[in-house]
């Protein structure tokens, strides 16, 4: 029998996952897709033709953004209550398998949901505003997925990508605080999130202010300029997209195994 | 089965739990685990299923070390704390989901014990009463047959009826490969099923002992007037007079009285350890 990774034992968790909450997902669910539809409605202009972009775009990332933390931080709540933790604790299977069923449903099933959801309610919105008003100049799609992948692993500085880099960043920093946190633990990771931001925020004042100094000033030639810039971009971009979130979720599984009560 | 040697565990460094604890579980016993409020038992258990890490020392079961939690591990144990995790499912959506990773699970036995303890099985967990709740994890956590079961508190909340079918249930599911390890503070509900005894005061094992060893040490009478002073171990004021326990220097063999042996292992530590290691 495999001590770490076995996978039947790993769909098992991921049944009881399902069976556990499938009624309140259900409901949340469609909580979720009215919301989306009253989005749309209330985001026509006033001849009821065009939904702006924004408000397509910013539905899917808000509500994905919003929902998601909640959804990330529902799905361990096991360790918010001690009976539940050790009920977790306890149940035979390797740490790791316990948290593969976490994630699978955090970081695979809400993702595929959400989107695909919110791009059957746009293409609905598209097909209803397109047959009644053929003149509106709204777009067929919010954002083409090839564009997507094509961009993803640049850094390439688009609206869209820096949603997605800050949703995965809530999402595993979420995931980290619930098994940190036992009690009020959504609260407790919003503060210790929003105080690293401010402080490397102040940091990164300081390094450009006291070190650095004014680029413009400090450094003579505009070529210099330009390698310096590209370079700490392409190091923020990629422990933002790559490092940070898989850093979080080390750190979350480490906890997970050594967690007591 | 479960082997703890010089076992050390304390919530800080400056206040130990429990030091230098020696302690050899048997299989086919029913073991109770008594102490007063604070005494360590439930950290005990929890060392022993893998919720807490030990500070020093060694504790195994069937050669595991607890505090890993791998799955083989976890297979063989099954721990009913005294507070339960009730998922808001039915008892049958329950058994579909957990029993899948005990590999000895038996339907009929459980079926058996939820017809034992009276349990609707239909119902959803989270509508059923406080005692309810318990008995169908109990009837669960049996029918596992995990090779060590652990209980912290079982018959609180249960009902007078419950109790004595828990008592009847529990001793005709011990068997020769398996131990039972029940917590109580109610020793009057389970004195005549838990057998050895252990009590634990002051971070330390006081006693381990079969009923029979006991017995043999010491007497538990009940007499008008308590004389001879300086033997009585322990002496209790009751409706029929006096409820001693002495020393059995006349081998004149007593039924054990769990409540009185408890209270004489608390006034007077040292002598019972002395009596019984």
């Amino acid at each position: 029998m495999n001590q770490t990774l076995d996978i039947q034992r790993l769909g098992w968790l991921i049944k009881r996952i399902w069976v556990e909450n499938r009624k309140l997902f259900g409901m949340t669910y469609v909580v979720m897709v009215l919301l989306c539809i009253a989005t749309y409605y209330l985001g026509r202009d006033a001849d009821g033709a065009i939904v702006d972009r924004d408000i397509r775009f910013g539905s899917l990332i808000v509500g994905m953004f919003g929902l998601g933390v909640l959804f990330a931080n529902y799905i361990f709540r096991d360790f918010s209550h001690t009976p539940s933790t050790m009920s977790y604790l306890l149940l035979p299977a390797s740490h790791l398998e316990k948290f593969l069923s976490g994630l699978f449903y955090v970081l695979i099933v809400y993702p595929i949901v959400i989107i695909s959801t919110h791009s059957l309610i746009d293409y609905a919105a598209f097909e209803i505003i397109k047959s009644s008003y053929p003149n509106t100049p709204m777009e067929r799609t919010i954002i083409s997925y090839s564009e997507l992948f094509e961009t993803y692993f640049s850094v390439q500085d688009t609206r869209f990508l820096n949603g997605i880099t800050i949703l995965t960043n809530f999402w595993t920093f979420t995931i980290m605080g619930t098994l940190f946190f036992q009690r009020l633990s959504l609260i407790k990771t919003a503060f210790l999130g929003f105080s690293s931001i401010a402080i490397i925020a102040w940091l990164e004042y300081l390094m450009f202010h006291y070190i650095i100094g004014d680029l413009n000033n400090n450094i003579s030639f505009n070529a210099e300029k330009d390698s310096f810039l590209t370079v700490y971009i392409t190091v923020g971009i990629v422990l933002l997209r790559f490092v940070l979130p898989l850093f979080w979720l080390l750190i979350a599984y480490l906890k997970l195994k050594e967690k007591e009560v | 089965m479960v082997s703890i040697h010089n076992l050390g565990f304390g919530y800080s460094k400056k206040k130990p739990v429990f030091e230098g604890l020696n302690l050899e579980l048997q299989t086919g016993n029913v073991y109770g685990l008594l102490g007063r409020n604070g005494a360590g038992k439930s950290s005990l258990l929890r060392n022993i299923a893998g919720l807490l890490t030990p500070t020093s020392g060694q504790c195994t079961v069937k050669g595991h070390t607890p505090h890993l939690r791998q799955p083989k591990f976890l297979q063989e144990l099954f721990f009913l704390p005294e507070e339960l995790h009730i998922p808001p499912i039915s008892m049958k959506e329950f058994v579909s989901v957990y029993a899948v990773f005990y590999p000895n699970f038996s339907q009929n036995q459980l079926n058996e014990y939820l017809k034992e303890f009276e349990v609707d099985s239909t119902a959803r967990l989270t509508e059923l009463s406080l005692g309810q709740k318990k008995k169908a994890l109990i009837s669960f956590a049996l029918a596992t047959n995990t090779p060590l079961l652990i209980m912290d508190e079982p018959t609180n909340g249960l009902d007078i009826p419950s109790k004595s079918q828990f008592r009847k249930i529990i001793a005709s599911s011990i068997t020769n490969e398996r131990v039972i390890l029940i917590s109580t503070h109610q020793v009057r509900d389970l004195e005549s099923l838990i057998d050895p005894i252990i009590i634990m005061d002051n971070r330390e094992v006081l006693l381990n002992a079969g009923a029979d060893v006991i017995a043999e040490k010491l007497s538990f009478k009940t007499v008008q007037q308590v004389t001879n002073h300086e033997k009585v171990l322990y002496s209790e004021h009751s409706i029929r007079g006096f409820g001693i326990v002495i020393p059995n220097e006349d081998k004149s063999y007593t039924k054990v009285d769990l409540e009185l042996l408890f209270n004489a292992a608390l006034e007077k530590p040292q002598v019972i350890k002395q009596l019984f290691n």
